[in-house]
């Protein structure tokens, strides 16, 4: 009995995973960062790890709005915050002192709400202006929070401090086995977090959002109800960028406006082109791209690689150097593969066929649904709900 | 109080209207949202320095037949070689972007990234002392204002008309025009829009260049790499609240901005703190209530 | 198909295998030591932290290193930045120090500036268990919520330099309450401002007749106290004295080039006296406007950016008359001999003046040094019981050091007579290309407050006593054949400006002989 359950379950998974290189090659990394804390010894490299899952989670937010729902944000940022914002209010010893566990489904649910606000801007203007609206959300909030007068609230640049952490170190635990315990709670919500904005982008209302971002107008006329899939968009998207923004702050242990700093709303912008844009698995590779080589090539690497073989030792100024590097990089990709590299890579290995299509993005979905129908008797048009 | 406002607010008002135009400029033409237009602001800055205050490429000797000329002359050739470094950088940057919205701004931020670290690098951390070009101030109802903001004010305004009339007059003006109404139609009637493009980074980073001479001249007196980003933020709010792309709205988003910027730093408590955020939310209400802005083009719903 | 598996695990291997291989360090007789600060600001190089923790390594590791248990030690010194440029992100900061302390394997940090960086490095270091000596962020809270609210945890915090915002708070009011306003105090020329510049109808605890006072502070944490302290009605009499009336008070936020909206407010304020705390770069553009704009106030305050020797070209020597508080500031002979020797070996080395971050990193080694030394071990709980003990005191670059029972720097009372005790800060005021110390009053070595020309115009009374008369003269050839070489240069003396006090002076003076403003 239970060895033909296995059977079977392990037969579908050679029929669905082994026989395509791109799952495959998806299945070995997720296989990799599932035991890779036993392969690493120093923290510093587990943390980066643990951030670029943070990262990862923020970028496929990202990724979903502007990829899957075509409404540019440039002030992602602002999820990140309210998010790590509120968690903070809420679980401060100053001020609520609730478990984390409460306060951060309520972080995310509230941002949630939040984001139904902030996309009332996003059903009047779009495009460039969105793009640009958006971006100064956060840098609104960010001055607000720093006010003098909000001061003996929000305690200025200096944020709400002394937070539970979000593993807490127990009396017999080391800091590697915290930072492992970190590790595997981030990967575990990064996988959620992915395998359910993909479930959303595959289902019906995926299908919804794609035909809004194909063709507005169309998509009216079909009886769409283009502002409640919209504002769904901002509302869906934003959950998960305040998911990502509660664990940073639990992670760091306390929340302050740089949160909602400029570079913060493009990390995932600039995360997602590396990855590959409307694809969801490709800010979670841009963002590991990111921080490997940021935080581990660029930082700490090559300047030991050097001062053991060349004999160089680096100046701190070196740092300068880095970020113009890691952008060179950013923009050789944009510019030269344009689908980015998680996307490039599944596109050589995978169906051909399929690749060829790709060129637009987000068509792919389509091709999806069209297998469906046809695997699939239940395959009905999208409800217009009106 | 309310000479206050007035006075202050328009002088900042007029430059910010010249920082904002050449946003506009290459946005209206060529569809491109160029976050990387604070950067030339800040490359005109630097090449300024370079020319004019630095020692080794300075242009002092000038200076000795008049003492005007050697500014002059700096500030001439800033602005020249802001407007080659940005033609060629949209050549080999931005082009192979073009019509990719998001794929634009990306390569666009990236590009300020670089520039930021590259002066990071050349010129490192410390402030630059950039000299007032003309000294002393004058008093405006009973205000001090310093001559180089007046100065200042009226180059913007003069930059203003002339790019006006720039623009409604003269051939490639007219080009830009055709370009901007219909991108087909005009490569159909024979206009070189690749050039044309070009040409509009050119003059747009320009301007920047202009902008940032005399803003930093008269404002921070001094430049430092990270003076990109408050021009920017400024330059598109105010081109949003103008309307992309439109002339006219950029310079009424610019003095709507510098008057509104000043009654907040005077009329709210302690209103300086969030003197930062005045053109977000005054470009905010602006949208809600005109989607595209006072002056830009209505929404199409269509390609 | 098994090609395709091999293909994918070659390509998983290589990415994750050979990107993280474990690399212990061991370190044999070595004190590794982090410096972890904020690169692209004053505060890092070459006037700051990194060139003189360098010095102080290059110092010690040649005159045999560390002695700790009779094996000698050398110092290793791993740098760090601590991300506060453009945008501060305090995740960078946490993985950077992080890093100082496992990858480089660093035993002790010393660093951090912008709070909102400097609070990652704290969690980091307390994640650790690694001391972590603050250098650069002033924030009381830094060290109250921390240290005093969980000890167990924070207990290897320390801050180093500078003194807390109230400390700060203290030397400014020395300088103002204590002696521009003060005319009580036992010093000549104390409470100069008050016949010049009192308003009658700003009515004190000894009737009408008022300094106006402004002050704007940085629209930052670190100011907090300090703003507070000097708004507030009840509070701000202790500090600045009767004599003082606070009539402005104004934020301005970091970064801001345009301060014109706030020197307008403080010209109808009326203020003679304008306090301004700086730390950032709104500091250069706040002096140059207000000097453009001949605000009618002598400036006294906190600017970080003034303490650079390249300020006076940064402001287009716009920063004349700028007093602003110091640590030990400038090679004056009211500093400890250490201090000069600091002072000339660090010019020497770097070939500019030091400012505050230097003297801390320098202090902090040397103290570094002489605790273990003391102790005979490198071992933290050593460390904390040997800092913590009630007698612990050392002559740093600054003044005496000594800890709170929360870690924090123990100052000096406030007052305008500035001894040779614990930590505390000078006032110095540029005058051409260079700082002069202007309080504490040390009647042999400190200088005359200079007073703007444009508020005073009557330059020739040298003592500001309102009248030109033949103590002014005395004054003057008391100083005849100076020049600023010496010790006792007197700037206000050479009212001719050519950095000589000689006759043309003397005789400049007499010709105004009688004369009143």
């Amino acid at each position: 009995m239970v060895t033909t359950y296995i059977r079977r379950a392990y037969s579908s998974f050679v029929a669905h995973v082994f026989d395509i290189p791109a799952r495959l090659l998806a299945f070995l990394l997720f296989l990799t960062l599932l035991f890779i804390p036993f392969a690493i010894q120093n923290t510093y490299y587990l943390r980066i790890l643990i951030l670029a899952n943070v990262l990862a989670i923020f970028a496929v937010s990202w990724d979903f709005l502007v990829g899957r729902t075509g409404q540019i944000s440039l002030g992602h940022a602002i999820f990140f915050g309210i998010g790590g914002y509120i968690t903070a209010l809420l679980s401060s010893s100053k001020f609520f002192g609730l478990p984390i566990f409460l306060t951060i489904p309520i972080a995310i649910l509230a941002a949630c709400i939040i984001a139904l606000a902030l996309g009332i801007p996003s059903l009047r203007v779009k495009g460039p202006y969105l793009a640009l609206v958006t971006m100064s959300f956060p840098l609104i909030l960010a001055a607000l929070l720093k006010w003098y007068p909000l001061n003996h609230i929000f305690k200025g640049e200096f944020g709400i401090r002394g937070l539970p952490a979000l593993v807490p170190r127990l009396d017999w635990m080391t800091i590697g086995q915290q930072r492992v315990g970190e590790y595997y709670v981030t990967l575990i919500l990064l996988f959620a977090a992915s395998v359910i904005l993909y479930k959303i982008a595959n289902s019906k209302i995926g299908l919804v959002f794609v035909s809004i971002l194909d063709d507005e107008l169309a998509s009216k006329a079909c009886g769409i109800n283009v502002t409640k899939y919209k504002l769904m968009g901002f509302m869906i998207s934003g959950l998960f960028g305040a998911l990502a923004g509660c664990i940073q702050t639990h992670l760091l242990r306390f929340a302050n406006p740089p949160m909602f700093a400029l570079t913060l709303s493009f990390l995932p912008v600039i995360v997602t082109f590396l990855g590959g844009l409307g694809t969801i698995y490709g800010p979670i590779v841009g963002a590991y791209i990111y921080y490997i080589l940021d935080s581990y090539v660029l930082r700490d690497w090559l300047p030991r690689f050097l001062k053991e073989t060349v004999g160089v030792t680096l100046p701190p100024e070196f740092d300068f150097a880095k970020l113009l590097i890691f952008t060179l990089i950013v923009l050789i990709l944009v510019i030269k593969l344009p689908r980015g590299i998680a996307k490039f890579t599944t596109d050589k290995l995978g169906d051909l066929e399929e690749a060829r299509d790709l060129d637009e993005r987000g068509p792919r979905i389509w091709k999806t649904y069209k297998k469906k129908e046809k695997t699939t008797s239940t395959g009905s048009e999208p409800t217009a709900s009106s | 109080m309310i000479e206050e406002i007035l006075v202050y607010g328009a002088i900042s008002g007029g430059m910010y209207a010249l920082l904002a135009l050449g946003f506009t400029l290459i946005y209206g033409v060529s569809g491109v949202v160029n976050l990387a237009h604070g950067s030339f602001f800040m490359v005109g800055t630097y090449l300024f320095y370079v020319f004019g205050i630095s020692g080794f490429f300075s242009l002092i000797p000038l200076t000795l037949l008049d003492p005007t000329w050697g500014p002059l002359a700096a500030l001439i050739l800033a602005i020249a070689f802001t407007g080659v470094i940005s033609a060629a950088l949209y050549r080999i940057i931005i082009h192979p972007v073009l019509g990719d919205e998001i794929g634009v701004m990306v390569v666009t931020v990236s590009l300020a990234l670089i520039i930021q670290q590259l002066i990071l690098m050349i010129f490192g951390p410390p402030n630059l002392r950039i000299n007032p070009l003309v000294t002393g101030s004058k008093q405006i109802w009973g205000l001090g204002v310093t001559n180089m903001r007046l100065l200042a004010f009226g180059v913007s305004l003069i930059l203003f008309i002339v790019l006006w009339i720039f623009t409604n007059k003269s051939k490639v003006g007219n080009a830009m025009r055709a370009v901007s109404q219909d991108r087909e139609a005009a490569m159909l009637m024979g206009i070189n829009t690749e050039r044309l493009y070009m040409l509009t980074m050119a003059l747009s980073a320009m301007l920047a260049a202009a902008a940032g001479v005399f803003i930093t001249a008269s404002i921070t007196e001094y430049a430092a790499p990270w003076i990109w980003l408050h021009p920017l933020a400024l330059s598109f709010s105010i081109v949003i609240l103008g309307g992309l792309g439109s002339i006219k709205g950029s310079l009424l988003g610019g003095f709507i901005v510098g008057y509104a910027e000043q009654a907040v730093a005077i009329g709210v408590p302690e209103g300086g703190s969030i003197i930062s955020i005045v053109p977000f939310t005054v470009m905010v209400i602006v949208l809600l209530l005109r989607p595209k802005g006072l002056f830009g083009k209505r929404i199409e719903m269509e390609d | 198909m098994k090609g395709k598996i091999a293909l994918g695990l070659a390509f998983a291997t290589l990415l994750f295998g050979t990107l993280f291989f474990a690399l212990p360090i061991e370190a044999q007789n070595e004190v590794t030591i982090g410096i972890i600060g904020p690169q692209g600001l004053p505060h890092w190089s070459p006037a700051g932290m990194k060139d003189a923790a360098e010095m102080a390594r290059d110092e010690i590791n040649a005159a045999g290193g560390i002695d700790i248990g009779g094996t000698p030690h050398d110092i290793v010194l791993a740098f760090g930045n601590e991300y506060a440029v453009p945008t501060p992100s305090p995740t960078d900061a946490y993985l950077e120090a992080e890093r100082l302390i496992t990858v480089e394997g660093c035993e002790i940090l010393i660093g951090g500036f912008r709070t909102e960086v400097t609070q990652s490095i704290i969690e980091a270091a307390a994640d650790y268990a690694t001391p972590l000596l603050i250098n650069g962020a002033a924030t009381n809270e830094l060290i109250g919520d921390t240290v005093g609210a969980d000890y167990a945890r924070y207990k290897y915090l320390y801050r180093l330099n500078p003194v807390n915002g109230t400390s700060l708070l203290y030397t400014i009011a020395g300088g103002i309450g204590g002696y521009l306003l003060n005319p009580t105090a036992p010093i000549p020329g104390a409470g100069y401002m008050i016949p010049m510049f009192a308003d009658p109808t700003l009515i004190g605890p000894y009737g009408p007749g008022q300094v106006a006072v402004a002050v704007i502070t940085e629209d930052l944490d670190w100011t907090l106290s300090i703003h507070g302290a000097l708004t507030t009605p009840s509070v701000y009499p202790l500090l600045l004295g009767p004599f003082a009336n606070v009539t402005y008070s104004g934020r301005i936020p970091d970064g801001t080039t345009d301060c014109t909206p706030w020197l307008t407010d403080v010209i109808s304020s009326n203020a003679r006296i304008l306090i301004h705390v700086f730390s950032g770069t709104t500091g250069v553009p706040f002096v140059a406007q207000w000097r453009a704009l001949s605000v009618n106030a002598t400036l006294c305050g906190i600017n970080v950016m003034a303490q650079l020797q390249t300020h006076w070209a940064t402001t287009g020597g716009a920063c004349e008359y700028e007093a602003m508080l110091n640590f030990a500031g400038t090679r004056t002979p009211i500093v400890p001999t250490i201090t000069r020797a600091f002072w000339d070996s660090f010019v020497a080395r770097t070939g500019v003046w030091p400012i505050y971050t230097a003297w801390g990193a320098y202090d902090a080694i040397y103290a570094l040094k002489e605790a273990m030394e003391d102790i005979d071990s490198k071992d933290k709980d050593a460390l904390l019981a040997y800092f913590e003990s009630p007698s612990y005191q050392r002559q740093g670059l600054s003044g005496i050091f000594k800890y709170t029972s929360l870690h924090d720097v123990f100052t000096n009372e406030p007052g305008p007579v500035w001894f040779q005790g614990y930590v505390r800060a000078l006032i110095a005021q540029w005058t051409d290309e260079r700082m002069e110390i202007v309080c504490p009053k040390l009647q042999t070595y400190s200088k005359t407050w200079a007073l703007p020309p444009w508020m005073y115009p009557l330059i020739q009374d040298t003592n500001y006593d309102q009248f030109v008369g033949v103590d002014d003269i005395v004054f003057a050839a008391e100083h005849f054949g100076d020049d600023p070489t010496r010790d006792r240069w007197e700037h206000v003396c050479d009212t001719t400006k050519d950095d000589y006090i000689g006759i043309d002076d003397i005789v400049d003076i007499a010709s105004h002989f009688g004369a009143t403003p």
